[in-house]
Order: C-alpha cells, then structure tokens, then sequence
C-alpha cells in the first residue's frame, strides 16, 4: 500500500515545491500557492463527496470503489472514506499479518497496536500502515505484546562465565 | 521469520515532518485563518505584524539607507538589525527634547526652511542632511544650507545625538517652537497624514488638529538628552 499512495506522494512533492517557492520567491508568494493548492484540493473534494453521495450504501460498488489504491488514498485525504478508523486500521494491520493487533484511538488521536510477531522492520511497516490506513490519527503507539509466561534459557555449564 | 513487504527501504514515517502520511490532507481543510487582503507583514520573514499595541503603527520599521526604502519588521527580526552593519538599521523609538537650548528664530531663519514644521535626518549614503517638511504632495524634501547645519550642531548637543538614517529632528516653528529627536518612521507617518487629511491652501482643520495631537504625543514622550 505504502508505494501505492499517490495521494501521499503528490502531497509531499506538493511540500517540496512550496518550500522551494518560499526560498525563492518569499513567504508571501508561497502563502499564495499554499491557497491556491488548498483551493483546487477542496474543489475536487466537494466533487468526491457528491460522488460518494450518489453511490450512496451501495456495498457492492463502495468496495469496488476502496479496492482501487488511488481513489481509496484520495477518499482519505477527504474523509469520505466507507469505513470507519478501527476497520481501516484493523484491515491495514491484517494485510501486514504478524498478528498485531489495534487496541483503539485515545483521546489526543493516536492509534494504539499491540505488536505481534515481527521484527524491527514490522513497527516501523506498522506506523506507515496505520498512517496511511487512517491519516486522521496524530500518530501510533505501539504496545509490546504480553511477555510469555515462561521464558526457557539454556542452562549455563558449569565453570563457564 | 516473516519477510514484511514493504518494510525495508521504507523511511520509517517520523523521519518526515509530523505524519507525511496525511499528504494532501492539510489543503482539504479549510484554511485555519484566511488570509487577509492588508494584512501587514514584516518584510523581511513575513511573519504577520500586530495590528496596533496602542501608540504609532505598533511594529517597528527598518531603514535601508542605500535605496532609502522603509520596510515594516516584525521584533524578532527588528532586534537582528539594531546593530549598524547590515543593509538595514532599526528605527529606534526614543523620543528627546532639549528645553534648555531651544532653536532661536534668528537660527530658523537661517536655515531658510519656507515652512513652519520641517524634519533633519541625515542621510549615510549620500553623506548629507536632509531636510524634508510635510505638504499636500507628502514629505517634500528641500535644500539645506549644510553650514548652516553644521553651526546649529555645535549649539544644540540634541542635534549631535542625532542617529543617521534612522532617527529625525523635527522643528516646529508654530504654535511655540519646538525641538524634538525622534524616530523618522514617525515623520513619514505625520507627513502621510498630513497628506492625506490636507485641505485648501494652509492644510485646514483636520490638520491643524493632527498635528497639534502628535506635538502633544511627543512631549508626553519625550526625555531630555
């Protein structure tokens, strides 16, 4: 999913090119473009949003709809996504496997996982999953999973540090 | 163990600036504060200026004496340029008077000033004194006999505290003479709202109540040297 989001993609291309216009042009020019982005980006959203009321609860076409990666990452960007936060990121965590699992948003927005099996990589393909998933969360809180109830060490030899 | 697709390579999401993730999401918003068509800037970060703090503009201005150009500042960048060196000065915003050698009428004569209110800075660039008075067409500059000058600097020490670029002396010859150091923003303000309130021959009313409100501001502020 994580190469997938174009929306992800253009909004940070978008960032880059208004940093540039700042160093360039100044504050004030860049002020101008960030409204003029912001303009084009709600227009198309208000023309999603009527689409989206046109399909209706049409389960069948909503899930035609979310399975192509780009409208579901502009969906996002609008929040007119179907589903809501917990279904997205419990479907995002079920796609990485691993079996984490999402315990709820608190109150500040950040999403909380407990972790499953997996190494390092897997937290950090977490973050992105959630991130994408539901990017109306302020960030992720990973939990470390239950430790087992008994840990099994191989017995030292005797003599030996 | 697992392989994750994805999961190397990938730049852990918190390297970028808060959630990258939300991409466009910030220009669906509507904007938190609209941008207003006058809004005053500082001119050199264009962070956005408090409109008023009670007296004057409520900002600070800065003085580019090689173009000499008056740009808004925000304090920030304002408190940057007090040092001389750069391309820009700070104006300060001291205001001082000397009631103990007031200009005499034989040394306003001198100065050959036609009118009754005129403002002294002195220009770095040019390396000279200007003299500028406020009219109907905004401030107006005229000539200044630079010995003239010269000789009123070593009777009045108010003169020789006098900042270049940044800080004016205004003169006032009427109701009651008056001799005033003061930051040269509030020159070109006086002398923009002179213009813009100006009526008839002699400026009128509206004027002469301005004026007589910034010669009352400015006692009330002003310090001895």
């Amino acid at each position: 999913m994580a190469d997938d989001n174009e929306a992800r993609a253009a909004g940070e291309r978008v960032e880059e090119l208004l940093a540039e216009l700042r160093a360039r042009s100044g504050p004030e020019a860049a002020d101008v473009a960030e409204e003029l982005v912001s303009c084009l980006v709600r227009l198309y959203g208000a023309g999603l949003a009527a689409v989206m009321r046109i399909v209706g609860d049409n389960d069948r076409l909503l899930a035609t709809i979310i399975a192509d990666p780009l409208v579901e990452s502009l969906l996002l960007v609008h929040d007119l996504h179907p589903l809501d936060t917990g279904a997205r990121i419990r479907r995002a965590l079920g796609r990485i496997g691993g079996g984490a699992e999402f315990l709820g948003v608190d109150e500040a927005g950040v999403a909380h996982v407990r972790l499953g099996s997996g190494c390092g990589s897997t937290t950090t393909a977490i973050e992105q999953a959630v991130a994408d998933a539901a990017p109306e969360t302020t960030g992720v809180r990973l939990v470390p999973r239950d430790p087992p109830l008994l840990q099994i060490t191989r017995r030292r030899p005797a003599g030996a540090l | 163990m697992k392989i994750i697709p994805n999961g190397l390579g990938v730049p852990p999401a918190h390297s970028a600036p808060p959630r990258a993730g939300g991409g466009l999401r910030r220009f669906a918003a509507p904007p938190a504060r609209p941008r207003a068509e006058n809004e005053e800037r500082c001119e050199l970060c264009g962070e956005p200026l408090a409109s008023t703090n009670g007296a004057g503009s409520g900002h600070a201005h800065m003085i580019d004496p090689e173009n000499r150009s008056i740009a808004c500042a925000c304090t920030a960048c304002a408190l940057l340029f007090t040092r001389p060196g750069g391309r820009y000065r700070t104006v300060p915003d001291r205001v001082c008077h000397d009631p103990r050698a007031p200009l005499t009428t034989a040394e306003w004569a001198e100065l050959q000033i036609p009118v009754a209110i005129a403002f002294f800075f002195v220009n770095s660039a040019l390396g000279r004194v200007v003299a500028s008075y406020p009219s109907p067409a905004g401030a107006t500059e005229c000539e200044l006999d630079l010995g003239a000058w010269d000789r009123l600097t070593q009777a009045h020490p108010l003169l020789q505290a006098l900042t270049p670029d940044v800080e004016a002396i205004l003169v006032v010859r009427e109701p009651t003479a008056e001799t005033f150091l003061l930051p040269i923003d509030m020159c070109y303000a006086l002398a923009g709202a002179l213009r813009v309130n100006w009526h008839g021959f002699d400026g009128g009313t509206e004027v002469r109540q301005i004026l007589s409100a910034f010669l009352a501001d400015l006692k009330r502020r002003a310090r001895e040297v």
